[in-house]
């Protein structure tokens, strides 16, 4: 007959003989957890309570371990593991011998696809990774993808720049910056189109982007017949957009006069036509005519005499606003040093920045003491 | 700034994609349908004493390594204001944390809490006593680093006392480890008893060997020592969730609920049957449209009728017989002109 190790050595194997007890345990094997839920008498002596301690602890594992290892397993390359309860997800919630703890953070919202992914997925199609490095023909080499010294860069360059297919007359390399503008700003809005239905992004960005982009467009369009040279500064832009390149009347007087007033003698002798009339102004009255000037020497006089003084009394006492602020009280005053001699006893007044009699600065009254 | 938490993804119609490590960063902040391990915060409060920092440190050791200790000392209150507190977890990314502190009202005193969504979940303040550290049981074999617990919760008061209910939850959740599909047994190697006897809670940890079992059943017997760290508690100040808040941090993600099919049953056989459920359908005064093959099959029918009415007429005739000629009647009958009616469409 084989001796059994628990007969041989009774001793060591005493706390694990679990056929007496008669508590069953509750188990939640996910967590690996066993709840014994049977009243418990607390042991007087502290030897005592650690020793009923260890016995329910050796107990309650050996029922632990059973229930655990006669769980279904699966293989893997560190041997066979247990499948624990929970672990195809889809009794979470439901199995009420699991229990419910508490997450982290909230759930994240399910992700609503882009256009692409969802055509992607109809399709079939599967998300190639392309490497860092991509072959080009030209140079012999393995170049990146993008970034510095990509072979996209290098392709753009050309060392005679070919003519745009369609208008010979057009700038190749305003043509290329366009193309690629007109790119990133398709990728941008199909961007924001995406975030837009994702809702990660209020409604209607998208569209504020798309007109932003067709005044842009505009505006540069605008400011290329600008900086053409020959073209007159005065066919702008900003005056009419429905009607680019012509002047209007107001501008067609206002370019006559200044045609008139380009001569040496400021227009003085141009002969009058017929109906130009009245409205004209010499050049010498145009020099004169300043802001709040009038025509007559003596008041000429007084009037720039005032002005100076103006000016004098805005440098001494700050301008006509700060004068009129200190006026009307707005100003602070009696808060700092500087509003009159106030002597803090802080000492501050003493600081000297230079030794010696240099340090002492301008003297009220000069006397031995201070200087020190 | 990189746009963070509820921002992460928005950019502007002209604002440049983040950098590479901050958007790693950014996706690491993300909420996550499977969350791991649950990283604990540790950290002393305005005074503590070296028997409280001995309990953060084998706290750091049982935990490791996903817990974090500081070592500063901090002046929170939580059960009054708990915006550091949440503020330190948030910026640590640690979801729960153990405040450890010492003063005249609350000595050894611990506060195990856990937080969601950046919020204060859960706090309990326990008092420590008859502290037996890792230390204490120097020689003995102590846990690796890393592994799962087994737990044991003792006592009847686990389920009949509210608070206590509670803190065990808090208990799992802040031990418990990695939540992990599959497990290998065999690196099971400690126990966490918890036992709930007459106002006092124990905490035991012992270390497991795994003996054969001489029975020869598959599962081992155990073989339990004391490892440490140990201590006993007096649960002093709680706060617990309000309900609305414990049912959010329980939510599932919805990729995780099970979706029920309905009207849909796989049979015996293996074939999925489905059924159709419809209206009562009034079958008799039901009209439709009448498609020209519909019309021109009830024109054939209805003129294959007449011929058959006529051919029925015309033997009745023969067999009468050729004795009346004269009836003129029939003959009109005969020769009536068929109108055809042509229904325009």
């Amino acid at each position: 007959m084989s001796l059994s190790a628990a007969d041989v050595a009774p001793a060591a194997f005493s706390h694990t003989q679990t056929d007496n007890l008669n508590e069953k345990l509750r188990f939640d094997l996910q967590n690996l957890t066993a709840f014994n839920e049977f009243e418990q008498l607390k042991p007087s002596t502290s030897e005592e309570l650690e020793q009923f301690m260890l016995d329910k602890a050796s107990e309650g594992t050996q029922q632990l371990l059973a229930n655990l290892f006669s769980l279904p397993s699966k293989k893997s390359d560190v041997g066979p593991l247990a499948l624990l309860p929970g672990y195809s997800k889809t009794d979470l919630g439901i199995d009420n011998s699991l229990t419910a703890l508490p997450r982290s953070k909230p759930p994240p919202a399910p992700k609503e696809e882009t256009r692409w992914s969802q055509f992607a997925k109809e399709k079939g199609l599967e998300d190639k990774k392309r490497g860092r490095k991509e072959w080009d023909e030209a140079t012999g080499e393995w170049k990146v993808r993008y970034g510095m010294g990509s072979a996209n860069k290098a392709k753009e360059e050309y060392p005679i720049m070919p003519a745009v297919a369609g208008d010979p007359n057009a700038d190749p390399w305003e043509h290329q910056k366009s193309q690629k503008r007109a790119k990133v700003e398709k990728n941008n809005l199909n961007r924001l189109k995406n975030q837009e239905r994702t809702g990660a992004v209020p409604k209607g960005t998208a569209s504020k982007y798309e007109k932003k982009i067709t005044e842009d467009a505009h505006s540069r369009s605008v400011q290329k017949t600008r900086e053409a040279p020959g073209i007159p500064l005065d066919l702008s832009s900003g005056s009419s957009s429905s009607a680019p390149g012509s002047r209007g009347l107001a501008n067609t007087k206002r370019a006559l006069e200044m045609t008139r007033l380009s001569t040496a003698s400021m227009g003085k002798f141009d002969a009058v036509r017929s109906g130009e009339g009245s409205q004209r102004r010499s050049g010498e009255e145009l020099k004169i005519k300043r802001k709040g000037m009038t025509t007559t020497v003596s008041q000429t006089r007084s009037q720039e005499s005032a002005n100076s003084l103006k000016v004098l009394d805005s440098v001494l006492k700050g301008s006509a606003k700060k004068q009129k602020m200190r006026k009307t009280g707005q100003m602070s005053t009696g808060e700092t040093g500087h509003d009159y001699d106030y002597d803090d006893n802080l000492g501050g007044g003493k600081y000297r920045k230079k030794k010696g009699r240099a340090g002492a600065g301008k003297l009220k009254s000069a006397s031995k003491k201070m200087i020190k | 700034m990189a746009p963070t938490g509820k921002n992460a993804g928005k950019r502007g119609p002209t604002e440049k994609q983040p950098k590479a490590k901050v958007a790693r960063y950014l996706k690491s902040q993300e909420a996550q349908i499977n969350e791991g391990v649950k990283s604990s915060l540790l950290l002393k409060g305005t005074r503590c004493s070296e028997i409280m920092g001995n309990v953060l440190k084998d706290l750091r050791a049982m935990k490791a390594p996903a817990a974090k200790l500081l070592t500063k000392k901090n002046e929170i209150n939580l059960f009054d204001d708990s915006q550091s507190i949440e503020f330190l977890c948030t910026k640590n990314d640690c979801s729960t944390f153990a405040l450890a502190s010492h003063n005249k009202k609350r000595p050894n005193n611990l506060v195990f809490g856990r937080t969601f969504d950046n919020e204060l979940l859960d706090a309990v303040e326990v008092g420590v006593e008859n502290y037996k550290s890792l230390n204490h049981f120097k020689g003995a074999p102590k846990k690796r680093v890393g592994s799962k617990p087994m737990f044991l919760f003792v006592g009847d008061k686990w389920t009949k006392d509210e608070t206590l209910k509670k803190f065990q939850n808090l208990i799992l959740d802040w031990f418990r480890g990695d939540p992990v599909d599959a497990l290998s047994l065999k690196g099971l190697d400690h126990v966490i008893q918890v036992t709930a006897l007459e106002e006092k809670v124990y905490f035991r940890t012992y270390y497991v060997k795994l003996k054969k079992n001489p029975s020869g059943d598959k599962s081992p017997l155990p073989l339990l020592t004391r490892s440490g760290p140990d201590w006993d508690m007096t649960i002093r100040r709680t706060h617990f969730a309000s309900p609305d808040m414990w049912k959010s941090s329980l939510k599932l993600p919805k990729s995780l609920t099970k979706k029920k099919t309905k009207n849909q049953k796989t049979n015996a056989m293996g074939e999925t049957v489905g059924r159709i459920h419809l209206e009562r359908q009034d079958i008799d005064s039901a009209t439709g449209r009448k498609t020209k093959a519909i019309r021109v099959a009830e024109a054939n029918e209805k003129r294959e009728e007449r011929e058959a009415i006529e051919e029925e007429q015309k033997r009745e005739m023969e067999s009468e017989g050729n004795m009346d000629y004269s009836d003129d009647s029939d003959e009109d009958e005969d020769e009536a002109p068929r109108k055809s009616k042509r229904r325009k469409k």
